[in-house]
């Protein structure tokens, strides 16, 4: 082995946690899974906000009340990946490519990041109106994930 | 009384992949330039700020493990961890420190060995567990997603985009440190590059660089005894966002914390109009896109405005104000190492100490931090004390 | 609320591929042939070999060193099946080693170097060590 060689050393570390949700993202995750429906919370000075939270970050007031939205959400931002992904937390190779954006519920202020079925950017403006697609109650296990991704409604 | 501060000294690596030297080497090369400059030790330092993205390394509390490279011997530390914004919050923290008589020589470090980790999935830990891990697509996706709101605002359009990376490819040709030089770099090769996610190409996106800089902060006539020209600091402010990604999709287009820091920041320097009382901008741009949407939070230019500042040429090095002549962040990126480049760069315009990227007559100069959920710091630094 | 409180367990797997400097890969390299190499600056020297010393001055060299040295303290960890963790001072070198011995050991035993066979570079090339003979 030369002098010169360079060396390198692999070393894989793995984490584990066991993350407590809390009572938001608690009553949240169980009404999507056990009801398909999209709680948000609203503060007082009528911002509704998702992810459902303590406090308004806009006005820094104590959110009041559960608020639904959607299910149907329109486009707040687009595009779509070309690029490979391996999500770290499965092993699992996202298929590429694939359409990824900013959804916005019906009612709701703020976006939330997610899967768009479709793979043709041309198609996909700001605004557009999409719906989710949800995967089947057996599979859901509570997380947004539940929702498979969104489809854009073309007229 | 705040004691008046300047950036004194720089140094920093070449950005490359480094197969050579593991990161305690890496990082003693950009102190070792940086203390040569100006035939110091490390004996003469009193304080040291370090800041990386542990993530990427994987070596928690890092600054233990680096303690004799970076040749603390005893003395005091501080480490910060805030994404991109890291090196620039090194120096605005080295400000605040040695502004309120804590110390007088600060010497601020960061680094980034980026080859050795995958930042991908070292950046799926910056997602909040509970609400957006399930869901992510890599910085680049996050980012392309909120350039597509800024483009729909702005109306402006790639082939603007691509002269933002062309400007900083051949910009690059003229700092020896940078990663991607290349003098030759047209609009059209910027067009035809591979789409990573749309509208982001790859020439449109910065490189993952191994690399480290280091920057040396001094107190009133220290620092005039050990710089000829210092960098003196007239405003390091920092500021931040909102807490999940997509509560605000404008973040490209109207950033927050940008805008509050600039905000804050001109009014501490008493800068009111940047093309005339800015002389040289380096800003840390991710990518094209951000470098166009900078320049509107900026104030160079009208909101919307950011594709036609790009073509009036006032951001080119021989421009009324030049954006990031040393080539910037689109042609070197050791995250841990980028912002703090950026002072560096600043510094070394005003120091007249910028070699073939300098810009005449320097007495502004301006440096910003991004990162994370978009945060911001900005930097002024002048020629004249405060 | 009597809602279920719920918990999100996460596995995140991350990659990392260290470099190693010039003083460390000699090191490093050197117990795959059995050998045990302290960086230096001449004057002192280092186990394990780094680049840079304490008081931050540079070790650029290496020197091998004989594979011998003395437990400064020891403990068996239980949780970890058995196994026993040691500080070694191996002789002629500042800093301690920390490292694996055969079996619980007092502070100040002599102690030697077991090398494991045919290993890539790495710290477990050096297997544990051991009593001394």
């Amino acid at each position: 082995m030369s002098e010169d060689e360079f060396l390198r050393l692999p070393q894989q570390v793995t984490l584990e946690y066991r993350f407590a949700a809390g009572k938001y993202a608690s009553h949240f995750f169980t009404t999507l899974k056990n009801e398909g429906r999209l709680l948000a919370r609203r503060c007082p000075s009528g911002h509704v906000l998702l992810p459902p939270r303590p406090v308004c970050g806009l006005c820094n007031l104590e959110t009041s009340e559960w608020v639904e939205v959607g299910p149907n959400a329109s486009l707040g931002g687009f595009t779509v990946v070309y690029i490979p992904f391996t999500d770290p937390m499965t092993g699992e190779g996202r298929p590429v490519p694939y359409g990824f954006g900013l959804i916005r519920f019906d009612g709701c202020d703020t976006n939330v990041y997610h899967l768009i079925d479709e793979t043709d950017p041309l198609k996909l403006r700001i605004g557009l109106p999409v719906e989710p697609v949800w995967r089947d109650q057996a599979d859901r296990t509570g997380s947004f994930a539940d929702i498979r991704h969104f489809k854009p409604i073309y007229t | 009384m705040a004691r008046a501060v300047a950036a004194v000294a720089t140094g920093q690596t070449d950005y490359a992949i480094r197969k050579d030297v593991g990161i305690p080497e890496l990082i003693r090369e950009a102190i070792d330039r940086c203390l040569d400059s100006r035939d110091l030790t490390l004996k003469d330092v009193d304080a040291f700020i370090l800041g990386n993205m542990e993530m990427f390394e994987g070596i928690n509390m890092v600054e233990h493990w680096l303690a004799d490279a970076i040749g603390i011997g005893g003395k005091p530390l501080w480490k910060l961890n805030n994404g991109g914004t890291v090196g620039s919050s090194t120096a605005a923290a080295a400000y605040y420190l040695a502004s309120a008589g804590f110390h007088n020589r600060i010497l601020c470090v960061g680094f980034e060995k980026q080859s050795e980790g995958s930042p991908q999935s070292s950046i799926t830990t910056v997602a909040d567990p509970i609400w957006e891990r399930s869901i992510m697509a890599g910085a680049i996706g996050n980012f392309a997603a909120m350039t597509s709101v800024y483009v729909n605002e702005s109306g402006v359009t790639p082939e603007q985009a691509a002269k933002v990376a062309v400007k900083a490819r051949r910009n690059a040709c003229k700092n020896p440190h940078a990663q991607l030089k290349m003098p030759d770099i047209t609009v059209e090769q910027v067009l035809e590059s591979k789409m990573l996610a749309y509208p982001v190409r790859m020439l449109d996106f910065c490189p993952s660089s191994d690399g480290a800089c280091a920057v040396l902060f001094s107190t009133e006539d220290d620092a005039k005894s050990l710089s000829p020209n210092p960098a003196w600091v007239h405003a390091a402010v920092t500021a931040h966002d909102q807490q999940y990604m997509g509560d605000s999709p404008k973040r490209l287009a109207e950033m927050r914390s940008l805008i509050e820091a600039r905000k804050r920041g001109y009014a501490y320097a008493g800068i009111e109009d940047p093309i005339r009382d800015i002389d040289v901008a380096e800003i840390y741009e991710p990518a094209t896109y951000a470098e166009l949407a900078m320049y509107e939070c900026l104030a160079f230019c009208e909101k919307g405005g950011g594709g036609r500042h790009i073509d009036s040429g006032i951001p080119e090095m021989d421009g009324a104000l030049p954006v990031n002549p040393s080539g910037g962040v689109l042609s070197a990126n050791a995250v841990g190492a980028t912002a703090l480049a950026r002072v560096a760069e600043a510094a070394m315009q005003v120091m007249g100490e910028a070699g073939e990227h300098q810009i005449p007559n320097v007495k502004t100069a301006l440096a910003t931090g991004y990162g994370g959920n978009a945060w911001t710091d900005l930097l002024v630094l002048r020629a004249e004390k405060p | 609320m009597t809602e279920p409180q719920l918990i999100f367990d996460q596995k995140i797997d991350l990659p990392y591929t260290y470099t190693i400097g010039k003083v460390q890969r000699t090191f490093l390299r050197g117990l795959a042939e059995g050998k045990l190499f302290a960086s230096t600056d001449g004057a002192r020297k280092f186990i394990p070999a780094r680049p840079f010393a304490p008081d931050g001055s540079r070790l650029p060299e290496t020197v091998e060193v004989e594979a011998r040295g003395t437990v400064v303290a020891s403990t068996r960890a239980g949780h970890l099946g058995g196994k026993v963790f040691a500080l070694i001072s191996i002789a002629g070198c500042d800093g301690a080693m920390l490292h694996l011995l055969e079996e619980p050991l007092e502070p100040g035993t002599p102690v030697e170097a077991v090398w494991e066979p045919d290993a890539e570079p790495g710290i477990l090339a050096l297997r544990a060590f051991r009593r001394a003979s």
